[in-house]
């Protein structure tokens, strides 16, 4: 499957589930890039919350070319902790929303991120600006 | 014990100058643990080419687009609100807390980026308090960055 044009997305659009596993290592080492915490409980370490963030960005350049689009917002809803040796799977991901405003299209696309077991423990939008014939004509 | 909250109460982040050399760090990361899952196996470019020529990392690259410098990711910025509250809330961040932002203007380089959020409004229901934040971020010229709200329900 090619990348979606955001100029030729539609509202409703879909795309597949992806799914990779984020070891102790790799969480460790986001957290020490980006300089954030990972949250601990008594008997766990758990993903950053802010890898999750950085993971759906990232997905959403494999659905769409991102060239030239800018992240104009982010809406995270958390539902549960990511075990930092689980795997991620990225699920019910489509495009919500299309507008446009002052010749830019605004798109906002949704994802949902589950754990191995199905359960879901973040919710996300993201919304993306971008320069398109058919905001200039509105 | 658990602290109580009432509306215009404060929360401060620690200040952070991110670096260029972060935020190279940053990318090639992303490069090596991401790119494998996101692109298809055989296209994926070389990491080193595709950090070197990004805007996240090349100041002369995103001068060329208006910018004063290297851009710093928004998504790390979001980063840093979900740490803030993080840090202030426990592990219930992470299980139930709700963080919308809106990028208003680009963070770059050795920006002093400073991360506050207030409470908005304090909601006592079924023996628990669900707070709403407003959420800002500005750089050492006091330029908003990003704006936001966050919400949690406390036990």
């Amino acid at each position: 499957m090619g990348k979606l044009n955001l100029s030729e997305a539609k509202i409703g659009d879909t795309f597949p589930p992806v799914s990779y596993i984020v070891t102790s290592e790799i969480a460790k080492r986001y957290a020490e890039v980006n300089g954030v915490s990972q949250p601990v409980s008594a008997s766990s370490t758990y993903v950053s919350p802010g890898m999750l963030a950085h993971d759906i960005v990232w997905i959403a350049s494999k659905y769409f070319d991102i060239t030239g689009v800018l992240l104009a917002g982010l809406e995270l809803e958390f539902e549960g902790l990511m075990s930092d040796s689980g795997t991620v799977n990225v699920c019910e991901s489509k495009i919500e929303d299309i507008s446009f405003h002052g010749g830019d299209q605004y798109t906002i696309a949704s994802f949902v991120i589950t754990n191995e077991d199905g359960k879901a423990i973040c919710r996300s939008k993201i919304t993306c600006v971008s320069k398109t014939a058919k905001a200039k004509e509105v | 014990m658990s602290r109580s909250w009432t509306v215009g109460d404060r929360i401060d982040y620690k200040e952070i100058a991110v670096t260029r050399e972060q935020l190279v760090q940053e990318q090639l990361f992303g490069w090596e643990v991401m790119a494998p899952v996101v692109f298809e196996p055989g296209v994926c470019p070389s990491f080193e080419v595709m950090v070197a020529n990004s805007i996240h990392t090349n100041s002369e690259i995103a001068r060329r687009y208006g910018l004063r410098d290297a851009v710093i990711p928004g998504v790390r910025l979001f980063s840093y609100i979900s740490d803030m509250f993080l840090c202030e809330l426990g592990v219930v961040w992470a299980e139930e807390g709700i963080l919308s932002v809106k990028f208003v203007s680009p963070a770059v380089s050795e920006d002093v980026l400073s991360t506050s959020a207030t409470v908005k409004e304090v909601v006592s229901e079924a023996g628990t308090i669900r707070l709403t934040f407003d959420v800002i971020m500005v750089n050492q010229l006091n330029e908003q960055l990003v704006q936001g709200t966050a919400q949690i329900t406390l036990p």
